[in-house]
């Protein structure tokens, strides 16, 4: 027998998951423009990683999304993106953001019983929120901040908050986890902020033993100081 | 560099390459491997994995492989099991192993203060076996894996278990705090986890975890019973085709420089998996001579 090049078969084997929530802005005055962006950058998210080479991060990335204007609906079930359409988000009401967030907590923690039912290993979700204005008054926002520091903390989850034009950034700094600072999107360039949250997704679900992230520079981000 | 490494009855390659993603972070490779063979057909096989999050894992990779070696070749300069050609038992070798491991850290303590860094910035799993054509001592801090094929009925078996937690990423490392602790458990087995393999082996392999999805049965989801499983089996077809491979070198006499070189090739991207995958890859396939 010649000695050749080394060839193999590779077994089957199920991706672990990393579930990633995204929370989103759906009151009055995302109308427009701003929503018109926003589903078409949820569309090309979910078409490049459909369609992309990165079948890791395919198999690997649970989707969920949770839209709160007047109301707070979660309107897709965490789910890889194969095994869904990305659905159109409309304008309603006002900004139930903290209610929205505490959703996407709740969405977090179930998937993670499930997970753990199941005894399978996961990776660490993520919450991103993305908003144009502030919360209603009735909003408790010093109990959510509270609530992500700890989660946070506890590495429960990760949470990214995204500014959109008009947005309270003051507000998204003291929910913001240590370290993890908001964003504010340039103008409406949701295509670009997706762009980079597939590659980072992708860049997450690669990481090995606790390895941080080492995120490009965002080219959608705009610059920004809370005083 | 690795010494005589074919002048025993054992074949052995090893090659450690960068994953897509340190790549793509212009980080360097974090693992690290290094092999010794000595006489009656007994080595040492070492493979080292060196944490993401840590700033100075490979230059910690690359000194626990080397004082690894160092350290089980004085242990069987003491013990001299090769030259008896016993292997010891179980009770012998955890108790040695873990002092052998526990020396290597001690080591690392000092490299670290000689340099100035935290020893937690070297922080990497490590796997040390100790091959003969009797059998295998083990023994292993973190992820990873092991197999070997056994003589009688030339099956692949897992020779460890790895150390996993929680989160799909987390492991312990020979840095992290776990010395103080004799009784510790990971994964359902001890840190260190030392195992004595009295099955005489005709070929094995350790791996760092950027090698594991690609070679063994590890992640398995049963749909109706709604549970998730690591069988921790090596894929016979994965390893089988391998090892034939160099037992035709073997027969051809092909330089060791010219297999490795196919061998780093093959873990760059001889399967599409391979090729795509992420992490640092280390492999060491061991095949004995007949």
């Amino acid at each position: 027998m010649a000695f050749n090049d080394f060839t193999a078969e590779s077994p089957e084997n199920f991706e672990q998951k990393c579930l990633c929530v995204l929370t989103l802005d759906v009151s009055g005055s995302m109308a427009g423009n701003p929503i018109s962006q926003l589903n078409a950058g949820l569309l090309s998210f979910h078409t490049e990683i459909k369609d992309g080479d990165d079948e890791v991060l395919r198999d690997r990335l649970e989707l969920s999304i949770i839209e709160f204007g007047s109301k707070v609906q979660c309107i897709q079930e965490p789910a890889l993106v194969d095994n869904f359409d990305m659905p159109k988000l409309s304008v309603k009401g006002t900004t139930k953001m903290v209610d929205g967030v505490r959703a996407a907590i709740e969405k977090v923690e179930a998937r993670k019983e499930w997970y753990k039912s199941t005894e399978q290993p996961y990776y660490r979700p993520w919450i991103i929120l993305i908003t144009d204005g502030a919360p209603d008054d009735d909003q408790d926002v010093a109990a959510l901040a509270e609530e992500i520091k700890n989660g946070a903390t506890e590495k429960k989850f990760v949470f990214l908050a995204v500014g959109v034009k008009g947005a309270d950034m003051k507000t998204l700094s003291k929910i913001a986890q240590p370290g993890m600072p908001p964003t504010k999107l340039q103008g409406f360039k949701f295509s670009h902020f997706f762009r980079w949250l597939s590659n980072s997704m992708g860049t997450i679900t690669n990481k090995q033993k606790g390895e941080k992230v080492a995120f490009e520079k965002p080219d959608w981000m705009e610059e920004f100081t809370i005083d | 560099m690795n010494e005589t490494v074919n002048s025993s009855k054992w074949l052995v390659i090893g090659a450690s390459v960068i994953g897509k993603s340190h790549i793509a972070d212009d980080v360097p490779c974090q693992d690290s491997h290094l092999y010794k063979s000595l006489e009656n057909g007994w080595g040492i096989a070492v493979v080292a994995d060196g944490a993401g999050s840590a700033a100075n894992s490979d230059k910690g990779s690359a000194f626990v492989v080397e004082a690894a070696v160092m350290a089980f070749s004085q242990l069987l300069d003491k013990e001299q099991w090769h030259l008896h050609q016993t292997l010891p038992d179980e009770t012998t070798w955890v108790l040695a192993a873990r002092q052998t491991l526990k020396e290597v850290r001690a080591g690392l303590d000092f490299f670290a203060e000689e340099n100035e860094w935290e020893v937690s910035s070297l922080a990497c799993t490590v796997i040390a076996m100790i091959y003969s054509p009797l059998g295998i001592l083990i023994t292993h801090i973190g992820d990873g894996r092991a197999a070997f094929q056994q003589k009688e009925d030339k099956k692949w078996l897992a020779a460890m278990t790895p150390h996993k937690g929680t989160e799909a990423n987390e492991t312990v490392f020979i840095t992290s705090a776990i010395w103080q602790v004799e009784e510790l458990e990971l994964s359902g087995v001890k840190v260190p986890e030392s195992r004595v393999i009295t099955s005489p082996p005709i070929a094995f392999a350790l791996l760092s975890d950027g090698c594991e999805k690609h070679s063994f049965e590890c992640s398995r989801f049963d749909e109706d019973l709604q549970k998730w499983s690591d069988p921790n089996q090596p894929f016979s077809k994965f390893f089988t085709p391998l090892t034939a491979n160099l037992s035709s070198a073997m027969e051809q006499d092909i330089a060791v420089e010219e297999i490795e070189a196919k061998w780093e090739d093959f873990l760059k991207g001889g399967t599409k998996g391979l090729k795509q995958e992420g992490d640092d890859k280390t492999m060491v396939l061991g095949k004995l001579k007949y």
